[in-house]
Formats: structure tokens, sequence, C-alpha cells
């Protein structure tokens, strides 16, 4: 072998083994500004044990035809809501919030009298003294958690309609960009991650996968266990028995000129999958028949597409929202908003 | 016209020094071969095959990071999602072209080159066996164009996955997946190639008509004709190394007629021992008339 195809395959050899190596580390937990794993940064601050983890685009959301045909759509209280938002704490919803995730936190043995918990981390532009001064001004208590600063308030109407006190409570993480808003016990395991106390849910390759699957490309989507949400949802026994064996969902959208989504669930195992992809394929079927005699809604069941990837029992439907279905939509608002 | 024959399998006069076993004498040849393969006028050719998916791959990237194309969409998901983009690539240029055509230009000269340079007299005389010859051939066809194809998928990842939204850890065990399909059809495709190359007389047309003739149109027909292909045995093994969006359905709609991942790899893995053992087989018994 002479010299230089010798030199030719050490460079081939070593590249590849360059390549694989970055992948790997990227694969397993990342290289910061490089490679770094799939979800926004924010996934640090949602604890391994996380029971449903979403996010949302909200500055895409909100900059999409989709969402300037949906104003129109929108309720005049709605619209005074933002106004009064924006007038009070500064935050104006349309430009403000860059994106925002949300957790919901649940042990897998936690049964349906436990307390549910969660909270939603935004990142943004906001006035953080302004903020502040209305919680104090609306009865809010500043509380010290291992040197960190949040706000705890109670809530009146939970207190009037279950008896029980209904605290919510608020902490900046990142100085003023994020911001986290949730029951009092989870921003202490907020707290708690931003000391490296706990493992993330970067750490939990579950999660990481559904959550790899379903961002690319969509500008909103959820993950979670189906099973841990059942188990907490108060239901009788009876509809508990009747609920397919599915232990992860998510679903995921692009919202810009239409809606396009895909909502997918995993089961227990290729049994349960193949039954809840014929139950599922007899809803379409049903909605497709329904719809067969209103154009509005046609293009909308026609959309709708099934798949089973039979690898990890996975069904997946996946469907478009386009744009005239919102105009046929606004039309019959007006239709039943006219005086007769 | 006048012919120099050469007479099968001469038998090797016995000598003080014994002759070199078969896995020594496959590994000379390859020594030998991996360097002219590389270096060869035909190595222009697979630079430019394969430089055309990275080209792409680049500019996909360039109209991304400046914002075209972030509105193109195909199904439930973006067609943009890098990692979408790269399983299409993976999927359409190398597996259904890239791969058959250096298997065919590759696998067929193999020993037709040294027939047609006359070269081949002086392998032939050689106290080793002709079979190690082709494996020892064929070996350096796989790794001349292992080298070459793979690096470049290397850098299709990194330039196509992290574009829209697409996460390079996410869609590693799919580059993993892919790069052992990859290897597997050049390595499957080169075995069936080296056998045309050594059974027929014109093996590069016999090669094309396979590949691009046989291959690309059977596969759209219903029936178990396409059994007969190496199309349809990777194409059993390609929905798992797809990354799994829905992006992705229309072109597992596409290749849903398959067979399961053990059965394709059975299949693939028959074919490659039968057809280098039938190509090693041809090259001992066949008498080559070299043209003067």
């Amino acid at each position: 072998m002479t010299k230089r195809t010798r030199y030719f395959m050490i460079g081939s050899v070593g590249f590849l083994t360059l390549g694989l190596t970055v992948g790997l580390a990227a694969y397993y937990g990342g290289i910061r500004g490089f490679a770094e794993p799939a979800g926004p940064e924010e996934l640090n601050y949602v604890p391994s044990d996380a029971a449903v983890v979403a996010f949302a685009n909200v500055r895409q959301l909100m900059d999409s035809q989709f969402r300037q045909q949906v104003k129109g759509l929108e309720s005049a209280d709605h619209q005074k809501g933002q106004e009064e938002l924006k007038n009070e704490i500064g935050i104006d919803i349309e430009r403000d919030i860059d994106y925002v995730v949300a957790c919901m936190l649940a042990s897998p043995t936690a049964t349906s009298t436990d307390a549910r918990s969660g909270y939603v981390l935004a990142r943004g532009n906001f006035d953080r003294p302004r903020i502040e001064a209305f919680i104090r001004d609306k009865g809010g208590v500043e509380q010290e958690y291992r040197g960190r600063k949040m706000f705890v308030h109670a809530e009146a109407a939970a207190t009037a309609t279950t008896g029980a006190s209904h605290e919510m409570a608020l902490t900046f993480i990142d100085s003023k960009k994020v911001v986290a808003f949730g029951t009092p016990a989870a921003l202490h395991r907020v707290i708690d991650l931003q000391f490296a106390d706990a493992q993330t849910v970067r750490a939990n390759p579950e999660v990481m996968k559904l959550i790899g699957s379903v961002e690319p490309g969509n500008n909103a989507w959820v993950v979670g266990r189906f099973d841990v949400l059942s188990k907490q949802a108060h239901l009788p026994n009876e509809v508990t028995s009747q609920l397919p064996q599915v232990t992860w969902f998510s679903a995921g959208g692009h919202v810009n000129g239409g809606l396009n989504a895909v909502v997918a669930v995993q089961a227990r195992d290729e049994e349960a999958a193949k039954n809840l992809q014929q139950v599922v394929a007899g809803f379409i079927a049903l909605a497709r028949m329904q719809a067969s005699a209103k154009p509005e809604l046609n293009a909308i069941a026609q959309s709708i597409t099934l798949s089973n990837d039979t690898s990890n029992n996975t069904v997946a439907v996946t469907f478009t929202l386009p744009l005239a279905a919102l105009d046929a939509l606004k039309a019959a608002k007006t239709m039943l908003q006219e005086p007769k | 016209m006048a012919v120099e024959s050469i007479p099968a399998a001469p038998p090797v006069p016995a000598r003080a020094t014994r002759p070199p076993s078969f896995v020594t004498a496959a590994f000379r040849v390859f020594d030998l071969s991996l360097g002219q393969m590389l270096w060869s006028r035909r190595t222009i050719f697979l630079a430019l095959v394969v430089s055309a998916p990275v080209i792409l791959g680049l500019i996909v990237r360039i109209l991304t990071s400046v914002g075209i194309g972030g509105s193109v969409r195909l199904g439930g998901s973006a067609v943009v999602a890098g990692p979408s983009i790269f399983g299409l690539f993976i999927w359409l240029l190398y597996l259904r072209f890239i791969i058959p055509v250096l298997g065919v230009f590759y696998g067929t000269s193999l020993i037709a080159d040294e027939v047609e340079d006359k070269t081949i007299t002086y392998l032939f005389t050689r106290p080793i066996a002709r079979g190690a010859v082709v494996v020892g051939k064929y070996l350096a066809y796989l790794a001349a164009t292992s080298l070459v194809v793979l690096p470049s998928v290397m850098i299709l990842y990194f330039l196509v996955v992290p574009t829209g939204g697409g996460s390079l850890a996410a869609a590693f065990p799919a580059l993993v997946k892919d790069l052992a399909l990859l290897g597997i059809g050049l390595a499957v495709y080169g075995s069936l190639f080296a056998w045309v190359g050594a059974q027929f007389k014109y093996p590069l047309v016999t090669g094309l008509v396979f590949a691009f003739g046989w291959e690309q149109g059977i596969m759209v027909i219903p029936g178990y004709l396409k059994r007969f292909t190496i199309a349809y045995y990777i194409q059993g093994l390609v929905p798992h190394a797809m990354p799994q969006d829905s992006a992705l359905s229309i072109l597992q709609l596409v290749v849903r007629d398959s067979l399961s991942v053990p059965m394709s790899l059975f299949w693939l893995g028959f074919i490659f021992v039968l057809f280098l053992a039938l190509a090693a087989r041809a090259v001992s018994r066949r008498e080559y008339v070299l043209e003067q």
C-alpha cells in the first residue's frame, strides 16, 4: 500500500470516527453551542419525572397567518384581557414572549387524590420590577427558597370552591429573561434543578426520544405519559378499564398558513397498537362520511392520515387545517351572530 | 485476430516454499488493488457522484439559513425539517442511485479491467487461488467505495439535519442505521456485480440494465417478481432507518410492501455470499482469452 493510499484511508476513517464521536456525544447529553440535544434550553428546568412536557413558540404562533385569521374569531373579552395584561404588567403577548415550556409533575405511583403540580416557563422580555410590584399590590407574599426570591399568592376562587388553599407562585430564573409560574412545590423543584440537585428531563431517554421525534418542524408540541395522566383524571373505574392500553402520547403542530398536526400514541404492546389503529381508523371513516356533505370540513377530513409504526407500537394521525377552513368557520360564526 | 489463451486454473508447480493461504493471498490482492482503485480515473467519477448530495445539502443549508423553503410542506409535518430531508437523501440519492451505480461501475470492473488491460496474466500466474484474486479485489472495492461514500453521508448529516429545527442528537441513531444500510448495500450490490463482471461478456451493459432497468421497473409492479431485486430487500430495512416522523409517512407508503428486518437481512446475506462465491467460481473455471 502506498503512502498516499494509507493517508487517504487514515483521513477517511478518522473523519468518520470524529463524526460518529460528535454524534454520539450529542446523543448522550449534547455539546453546547454545536450539537445540542432536542428541545429548548428551558428543559434544563424540567425534572426527569415530569409526566407531561409541552412547548409553544409563542412568537411564531402570534406572527402566523393562521393566528391572524383566528384573531377574527376571538371574543372582545379575550382581546380586552390582553390589553389589561399589557397595561398592568407591561407584557404584550403578541411581542414580548418568545416561547413557553410547560410541564406537569406526577409520580407514576400517584393516585387521583394526590394534588396536581406543574408550572409554565416563559422566555421573553419582562419588566421585572413592574411585575413584582403588581404581585405585591394583589396580595402576593414574597418568600425566599435557597436564596432565590419567589412570590406566592393564594387564589381566593379556588379556596371558595374546593375549600382548600390553591397557591400559585412565580419566580424569575434568568434575571428577567425566563419566568416560572406554577405551584410553590413545583417551583421549589425548579430552583433545586438550578443547584443541580436533581436530574433534568434531558436525562430521561423516553421523554427526550419523543421530543426529538415531535419537535422538528413543529412550533408547538406536547409529550407525556398517558397512563399517569389517566390515573389522576378522577375517572370512574368503568371508564378507566375501557381506556386503551396507551403508555405515551405526543402531539405536534406547525402553525403558519394553516395548521399541520400530528398526534401519536404509543401502545403497551403490538396487540394494543393494532386494536387502537382499528378504532382510530373507524373514527376517521366516520368523520369522512359525516364531512362528505360539507365542503369546508371535507378538506380537513380528507387530510387525515393514519399510520402505524410497528417497530415501537405507535399509532399516529396527521391532519391539516387549511386557512380556507377557518374562513368557512368565520362565515358560519357571522351567520350565527346576525340578528334573525 | 491473434489471441492469447490462458487455460483454466493451471496446476501450481511443486516448490520448496509453500504458496500463501487463501486469506493471505486475498489480503495481498486487496493491498495491491486498493491503491489502483483509489487513484484511477474511475475515482473522479466516484467523487462526482458522491459530491452531488453534499452540494445539494449545502444548497438546502444555505436556503434554510436565509429563510427560503421554510414553508414548503408535505404531509403532516415540515419537509424542511432536517432529519426528513436527510432521510429522503439517503433513500432517493444514495440507496436508489449512488449505491447501485457504484456497484455496477466498480463491481463489474473487478476482473474485466484486468482482462481489458491484459494484466490478468500476471495475477493468474501467481501461486494463489483465483478465488482469492476475486475476494481481494472485492474487498478493495468495498474499502474504496465505503471510504468515500460514508464520509460524504457524514458531511450531509452535519449539513442537513440541524436545519428546520432538526436535532443532531435525535437523528444520531438514524445516522448509524443509515451508515450500516449503505455498507450493506455496497457489499451486496458489489457481490452481485462482481459475478456479472466475471460471468458476462458485456458486464457494464448487463449491470446497468439490471440496476436501472430491471430493478427500477419491477419495483413498481405488484407481485412476487420484485423478490428478484436487491432493492426489495434493502427497502425492508429503510423504514426502520428513517426518522420516525410523519413527513416520511408518504415515503413509507411507497415502501410499505416490504419484508421484516430479519428476513431482509437474511436474504441480503444470502445474496452476498451466493454471488461472491459464484464470482470466485466463475473466475476459477473460466478460460480468459486476451485479444492482442
